[in-house]
């Protein structure tokens, strides 16, 4: 079992700039990034000389909330920054939620990509059931992301999640802040990516609906499966780490035509 | 001494001016004896037309014990329950409009059926399941995904029928169309709900009355036969038919069909122990009901009738009288005193179905999905 480790140097504390008054003068870096806690990976990953290119603002921080209405993005947020390229990393641990751990009730579902279905007595939901959920769970996520592209009138892309880790058997262990959610085992590789992709359809589908160009994980730290490689997985084993960011970094400034 | 002719002496609900449900306008109660009683807690299986949907949705909210066997798992959401189908009926098999239709169910859930048609491509280019097309939005991602579904689905049949202690089944229709290779009855014409009409493969039946009773007297010794202890009640659907392919006028068409239910529904409880018919049918289309039974579109019925249904239903099985719907007998006092379709009665509708709240949540409640809406002329 390989515990991943995020290694990567010159690792910035999280969010430690001192609170921001809004408005104020507009920031002018290219490129906006705005999230949750998947932007850590890309703060994480920026080298010194592309820092000054990206700002990136995670919206559950108290210090951004001026600039947002219980985490949908305001005309706050637009008069504050005027970038060339905007990221949305809106969303992204939904499918966690729904199975990095077995449910009570094992369940499982046939998914366009893989019928296949995992082992033991487990409730077969149908997949339109299974989307229609996904749909409820990830609506404030996709009001979130609507409201950010109606802010800007440059370029308003979204970057897809990290895939899940595949062998996460530490959390059994260790489990954290997940607590009593992990007696019951972890839930098979497969389901979770196929909830991963369930979400990810989700996100497609709106941001085509939205005219936004969507980003996906970079293949070369995916396994044969489709799981995020260990090296670069973060620790807590649902997130990736600063060297996934760093891959996503030449992606994002892309966005900016190369600024 | 003897009587002066053979009617003399017989009880006042067999006579139409001395029956006393002639007192309680639209409210009456036809019913006169039942052969069993039912306790809450036995298990209940309901099935039939989209009325079936009704009585089972009034049934569970009266209190009556509504067997589940294809329950919806945790996850799902309960706003997202009604479009998935879940709870409305036992399991997942949507509306069974005509007797072949419930037949089949029984042998395919027992495997004594495969029909040659296992899938239709539906308009959102997913997957239906021709034998309940409309029993999840967009229907199926793939083959896979619905035979899972029917898996399960067919397993919760069984379940439902060796569980049960009552059995109400609703007879919807005699019209229907069938796959010409098998005989496999869909409860929707290929092409409104999914799947390709061709003449070629699929034909119109319009069922006559003696397969109706085959096929019913076949699906109650089967339950039977699964479920010794079974008990049956027989109900013909009051909303009347949605389209006709006959070529004939759809009300033409729906006393024709809804005469041979009833007269099938009669035949079969008649020949069978523990198996009665019940008049929610009467109440709702007899004209003691004074017209006053139907909603706007004049097709489907109104939450205070479909009240009255089931309070007569638990009085009579269960033993607990209801309160009377609250405008009875007001509705019951205007209706001798003023003509039919006169101001006052226009007044006295409006107030009925705007005052009462439980009347207005029932509207909100019974607003079943039918899969006969989807008939359209184009």
């Amino acid at each position: 079992m390989v515990k991943a480790k995020s290694d990567r140097p010159g690792r910035l504390p999280a969010f430690d700039t001192p609170a921001r008054t809004y408005p104020e003068a507009p920031v002018r870096r290219p490129v906006l990034i705005v999230g949750g806690s998947h932007t850590l990976a890309v703060r994480n990953g920026l080298s010194r000389e592309q820092r000054p290119h990206i700002a990136i603002i995670n919206l559950r921080q108290p210090k951004f909330a001026s600039l947002f209405d219980e985490e949908v993005p305001t005309p706050a947020l637009a008069r504050a920054f005027q970038p060339k390229g905007v990221i949305s990393m809106i969303g992204g641990n939904t499918h966690h939620a729904y199975g990095l751990f077995e449910h009570p009730e094992p369940y499982d579902f046939v998914a366009p990509e893989n019928s296949a279905l995992a082992e033991g007595r487990r409730t077969i939901i149908p997949y339109a059931a299974m989307l229609a959920m996904m749909r409820v769970s990830l609506a404030r996520h996709c009001t979130a992301i609507s409201a950010l592209k109606s802010l800007f009138s440059c370029p308003v892309y979204q970057i897809l999640a990290p895939p899940p880790i595949c062998d996460v058997r530490f959390l059994l262990e260790e489990p954290g802040t997940f607590g009593e959610r992990a007696q019951y085992g972890l839930a098979p590789v497969s389901l979770r990516l196929k909830l991963f992709n369930l979400q990810n359809r989700v996100f497609r589908s709106h941001c085509e609906e939205l005219g936004m160009p969507v980003i996906e994980p970079p293949a070369e730290a995916l396994d044969a499966e489709g799981c995020l490689l260990p090296q670069f997985a973060d620790p807590d084993g649902t997130h990736a780490n600063s060297d996934y960011g760093h891959l996503l970094v030449p992606r994002i400034l892309e966005t900016n035509h190369g600024a | 001494m003897a009587p002066r002719h053979p009617y003399v002496g017989l009880p006042d609900y067999q006579f139409w001016d001395q029956q006393p449900g002639s007192e309680g306008g639209p409210f009456f109660d036809p019913v006169v004896e039942v052969s069993f009683g039912i306790d809450l807690d036995e298990p209940v299986v309901t099935a039939g037309s989209c009325f079936a949907q009704t009585l089972a949705h009034a049934l569970k909210r009266s209190g009556f014990n509504l067997l589940v066997t294809e329950k919806p798992h945790p996850l799902l959401t309960v706003d997202l329950l009604q479009d998935h189908h879940y709870g409305l009926f036992s399991a997942r098999y949507g509306n069974i409009y005509t007797t072949r239709q419930l037949k089949q169910l029984l042998q395919r859930a027992y495997g004594l059926f495969e029909p040659r048609e296992t899938q239709w491509e539906g308009r959102s280019g997913w997957l239906v399941d021709p034998f309940r097309p409309q029993i999840q939005p967009d229907g199926f991602i793939n083959a896979a995904d619905l035979e899972k579904s029917r898996e399960t689905h067919l397993a919760a049949v069984r379940q439902a029928v060796e569980q049960l202690s009552l059995f109400v089944f609703t007879l919807g229709l005699t019209e229907a169309w069938v796959d010409r290779r098998d005989g496999a009855v869909f409860p929707l014409a290929p092409g409104v709900a999914g799947g390709v009409y061709d003449e070629t493969r699929f034909a119109f039946v319009n069922f006559d009355f003696a397969s109706v009773v085959a096929d019913l007297q076949w699906s109650l010794d089967f339950i039977r036969a699964k479920n010794p202890a079974s008990k049956f009640v027989l109900t013909v659907s009051p909303v009347q038919i949605k389209a006709t392919y006959e070529k004939r006028h759809v009300s033409v068409a729906s006393s024709y069909s809804k005469s041979l239910l009833r007269v099938a529904a009669d035949a079969v409880s008649r020949a069978n122990r523990r198996c009665d018919y019940f008049p929610s049918y009467e109440m709702v289309t007899s004209s003691l009901s004074q017209g006053r039974t139907y909603r706007g579109d004049r097709r489907t019925v109104r939450g205070d009738v479909v009240r009255h249904v089931i309070s007569i239903f638990m009085k009579h099985y269960a033993g607990i009288e209801l309160p009377k719907p609250a405008n009875a007998a007001a509705a019951a006092r205007k209706g001798r005193n003023s003509n039919d379709s006169g101001q006052a009665g226009k007044k006295q509708r409006r107030a009925n179905t705007r005052g009462d709240k439980h009347l207005k949540e029932m509207g909100e409640a019974l607003d079943v999905l039918c899969d006969e809406e989807s008939i359209t002329d184009h």
